[in-house]
């Protein structure tokens, strides 16, 4: 099957596809972050006391944190009060139809490729649009309804289904958590909400396309799944951002709670603007993700594919709780020219039988820094927990760096913990037999690359494998000769 | 008319090392050549420079395929051009499956001809067709390429790569070493089903029996101390098989 | 021939010299600079101590060291591969027990081409032990031909013990083949069974299984006299352990 998502791959001779601007006018809060923004985003939000109690609270803790300075990454420091914390599409309602939404923003999703129209749809995948900061459309809603599944923005969600948006926002993710999380929290502005019911098998999955399209502006986006007893849903992610000089921040939240033997499966394509090939320009993607494997043999699994963004700050991580709870992480991050990535998962068994799987496959090209950080961590209670974790890097010229920095931790003895992490380049020999074959030095690199991430590519819905797979090829452009 | 291929006083370096001294060499079209010669005479150097293998430095002399200079063309310019090797030791690209190798390759040397990519349907029926004639199984065209093939198998792999790609100019490197009986068999016979009055062979070989039983070659060349002191029909063979390098290695000398 | 040495802060293998050393009382620090070309195997034996190594290798040096610390500590171990060439070995094994806590830390600095270095690091751990392994390997820019590989295994011997890993590469150069392994877990209960199918009680199978796992880096100890002297020493330290 991967193979023919790997021969999907085309030849793509121009560098980032997404970096159009689409023209629209926004609403945008005056920059800057004080209580009256939050106030002032709230408000336009319509939303209840409790929720502009819990972001003011972040607000407040906020000012206390200090920018996190451990990861391996360097950047400017951020100018917080530069920044519009909230910027909608200018129209005076939400749509309540697909007829209702400005043609600029469809076509701009034509050309990003989200079949937002209901006979596109067909083809199977529902989609939450979230374009700056707010939740454009949703779509397919009513079919997924009729079974009892919410599918919708966070927002709707908050006046809809109150008592769930409550009960869990920062249950996974509290806001005291880290800086970023806790930014997100006094500000978000938009999202996804998923709800399946017991016993429900989503039908279809759901997916998300993020767009950062305002100058200047911060996109801090809040998902929230809950899988309850016995259910499925499989939820994909796609990001992109315009071409733009000036770096922007990206500092989202994603909180997954999974009952007793449901499951979950996270795929995520992320290719916002990485910047130019001197460094100029990209989205600092710092980002909170988490799930709670909460009830008795949950499952989670987070497969992402990172090839944008300047700076990547990611770790995807599923507290084990439930007995026999099960958590993945597959992961591909491709960093070229200035690119630095800083990315892992954290797995936390707390529950009898656990067990988690990790791969991860890094690619460093140009002058990049690609760095696997992870942390695996054996409660006292983890009675027989398994850990595996395989962690590939790949380099691409001489002047790249590749990191990886596992943190193992047990305090049970029938538990196990297994890492294993090699570090390589790709060889001349191979390069010599795929050109020898009528391949250019290019397309060589891209097959060897594909061929090493591949273990993680099969784990891709089949539409976003293609993606990712011509994305390789993209991403890795002008790494050699 | 000059020759298809036609190699001229070529001398070669590996470093500060002169491997190859002034070797001449015409091969036309449709024909079979061998190279024969003891260990270290420059036979894999020979097939590696024809390929455009970067690490061995060319200091004299010229190549020209069908009237065009082939030094100054890349690695995979050659191959695109029609030059296949058949690597003595082929190389493993692991997760990446030899259908999707096959793909990529048979698709650019199409695009460099101004040709329209094949479908995947034609695509599939032409690997298909050509594996079941080399006793291929489907699985082994999902496998990665050369990932945990036994040595037979690469080999055979190597063959099915040459009828898949179906160049003019085929170079077989020891090919035959390693191989069982049989195995040598199916690599003979890969050769004649491919042998065509528009496609040539340079076959690099210590094995008698199986030049004269399966390659059944129009020309022998005797390559020593980079040079050729040596050229003839199947005779050559029996002289080798007889008394072996000795007489030529003195020729060199002299 | 062998040379025991006693508190030694400053050693220096002269280039070509063939040695091996034992050492079982350290000072706080000792700085090792291994000649071009020379060859020493080192050994070290010690217990409840904080101590550093600092090694340096020069052209074509070999360094090869096995170390066994039992008890509290904290060690630090620093490899430096300054000449072209150069191999560094530097095997630990550790055995804790009761309420002993260690920390070891080890980095490795491929700073020049073609060096080559292997660490293996075996732990068991009892009691309400607590050991703590650091250790990085680091290739820093323009460095060619490297071959680095570390591995990190760790047994927990009862339900209070525990052991941190955090294995590192950092690697800023392409013409590198490196690896790192960490495992953390407990003896294999079906070994644990064969040997009882045979009629050795629980904790004597305990016990041959744990000595067996530490014995993969001792047993490769050239001289006899010392290699039987460190097993027994870590047996030692099993006792009541296990």
């Amino acid at each position: 099957m991967t193979q023919d998502k790997i021969s999907a791959l085309d030849a793509v001779s121009d560098t980032y596809h997404y970096g159009f601007e689409t023209k629209i006018d926004a609403e945008t809060a005056p920059k800057g972050l004080n209580e009256d923004i939050i106030r002032f985003i709230s408000a336009k939000k319509n939303e209840p006391e409790w929720l502009l109690e819990f972001r003011l609270k972040a607000y407040r803790h906020w000012l206390t944190m200090k920018e996190p300075l451990w990861a391996k990454v360097s950047y400017p420091p951020i100018d917080y009060q530069d920044i519009y914390y909230y910027a909608a599409p200018k129209t005076s309602k939400g749509p309540k139809s697909l007829d209702e939404v400005d043609p600029e923003l469809l076509k701009t999703y034509d050309k990003l490729g989200v079949p937002l129209h209901e006979r596109e749809i067909l083809a199977g995948v529902a989609v939450d649009a979230v374009f700056d900061s707010v939740s454009v459309a949703t779509t397919f809603r009513e079919k997924l309804a009729r079974q009892g599944i919410i599918f919708c923005s966070i927002s709707e969600a908050v006046h809809n289904h109150p008592d769930l948006v409550r009960k869990y926002l920062g249950s996974v993710v509290p806001y005291t958590d880290n800086f970023f999380a806790c930014l997100n929290s006094a500000v978000f502005t938009d999202g996804t909400f998923v709800y399946i019911p017991k016993g429900i098998r989503c039908p279809m999955e759901l997916s998300t396309y993020f767009r950062i399209n305002t100058k200047k502006s911060g996109q801090f986006e809040r998902t929230m799944i809950i899988a309850d007893d016995n259910s499925y849903v499989s939820y994909l992610e796609g990001c992109t951002a315009p071409q733009r000089d000036e770096n922007q921040l990206h500092a989202a939240i994603v909180e997954i709670i999974v009952m007793d033997n449901a499951e979950v499966k996270y795929s995520t394509v992320q290719n916002w603007y990485p910047g130019d090939k001197d460094g100029k320009g990209g989205i600092y993607n710092f980002v909170t993700k988490r799930g709670l494997c909460k009830g008795v043999n949950a499952k989670l699994s987070w497969t992402q594919v990172e090839t944008g963004s300047a700076v990547t700050w990611k770790y995807p991580s599923c507290v084990l709780m439930g007995d026999n709870s099960v958590g993945e992480f597959y992961s591909v991050a491709i960093t070229n020219n200035y690119q630095q990535a800083d990315t892992g998962t954290k797995m936390i068994h707390i529950g009898k039988n656990t067990s988690s799987t990790i791969i991860s496959k890094g690619i460093s090209a140009g002058k990049s820094q690609n760095t696997y950080r992870g942390l695996v961590k054996m409660g006292k209670n983890a009675d027989n927990a398994r850990n595996f974790s395989q962690c590939d890097s790949l380099l691409i010229g001489s002047q790249c760096g590749a990191h990886t920095l596992p943190y193992m931790l047990s305090s049970n003895p029938s538990a196990s913990v297994e890492h294993e992490a090699t570090t390589s380049k790709i060889s001349d020999d191979q390069l010599f037999y795929c050109r020898q074959r009528g391949l250019d030095a290019e397309e060589a690199v891209s097959l060897i690359v594909n061929g090493f991430c591949k273990d993680v590519m099969q784990k891709l819905p089949m539409e976003f494998a293609v993606e990712a797979t011509r994305l390789v090829a993209v991403t890795l452009e002008g790494s050699v000769g | 008319m000059s020759a298809w291929l036609e190699i001229k006083d070529l001398t070669v370096k590996v470093g500060d090392k002169p491997i190859l001294n002034g070797l001449s060499l015409s091969v036309n079209a449709g024909e079979v050549h061998v190279i024969m010669g003891p260990n270290g005479s420059g036979k894999s150097t020979l097939s590696n420079v024809l390929c455009g293998d970067e690490h061995y430095k060319v200091t004299g002399g010229f190549i020209d395929f069908k009237e065009k200079n082939l030094l100054e063309m890349s690695v995979e310019e050659r191959a695109r051009a029609g030059i296949f090797l058949a690597f003595q030791h082929p190389i493993e690209l692991p997760g990446v499956s030899m259908a999707t190798f096959m793909k990529y390759a048979l698709n650019a040397r199409r695009k460099a001809a101004g040709e329209k990519e094949l479908d995947a349907v034609s695509f599939m029926k032409r690997i298909k067709v050509r594996a079941q004639a080399l006793g291929i199984s489907d699985e082994m065209l999902k496998r990665p390429v050369n990932v945990g093939f036994s040595g037979g198998e690469r080999k055979r792999l190597e063959t099915f790569q040459m009828a898949v790609l179906e160049p003019d100019f085929c170079i077989l490197d020891e090919m035959d070493s390693g191989l069982d009986v049989d195995a040598v068999k199916v690599a003979g016979n890969g050769v004649k089903i491919m042998r065509s009055p528009d496609r040539s062979f340079l076959v690099i070989s210590h094995n008698i029996k199986f030049l004269k039983e399966q390659i059944v070659p129009d020309k022998i060349h005797v390559l020593v101390h980079g040079r050729i002191v040596a050229n003839g029909g199947m005779e050559l063979l029996d002289e080798i098989d007889q008394n072996g390098y000795a007489a030529f290695q003195k020729e060199a000398v002299a | 021939m062998t040379r025991i040495l006693s508190k030694q802060r400053l050693l220096t293998i002269d280039p070509g010299c063939s040695e091996v050393f034992i050492e079982k009382q350290l000072s706080e620090k000792t700085e090792i600079v291994v000649g071009k070309g020379a060859h020493v195997r080192h050994y070290r034996l010690h217990e409840d101590l904080d101590h550093s190594l600092d090694v340096r290798l020069e052209e074509n040096a070999v360094y090869e060291l096995i170390t066994l610390h039992r008890g509290n500590g904290n060690l630090t171990f620093s490899f430096d591969l300054t000449g072209r060439g150069a191999t560094c070995r530097s095997d630990v094994v550790y055995v804790l027990t009761a309420d002993q806590q260690t920390i070891i830390r080890s980095d490795v600095r491929h700073n020049a081409d073609k060096t080559v270095s292997r660490q293996l690091v075996k732990g068991a751990v009892g009691g309400q032990g607590q050991a703590v392994f650091e250790g990085g390997i680091f290739i820093p820019y323009d460095k060619k031909e490297i071959d680095g590989a570390q591995q990190h295994r760790a047994l927990l011997l009862s339900s209070d013990a525990s052991v941190k890993a955090v294995p590192r590469l950092e690697i800023y150069a392409d013409d590198v083949k490196c690896a790192h392994g960490s495992a953390i877990g407990t003896l294999d209960p079906d070994q644990l069974f064969y040997l009882k199918t045979r009629g050795i009680d629980e904790s004597q199978a305990r016990n041959l299984l744990t000595t067996a796992f530490l014995n993969e880096v001792l047993d490769t100890i050239a001289d006899e006299k010392i290699r039987e002297e460190f097993k027994q020493s870590a047996i030692e330290g099993l006792k009541n352990n296990v």
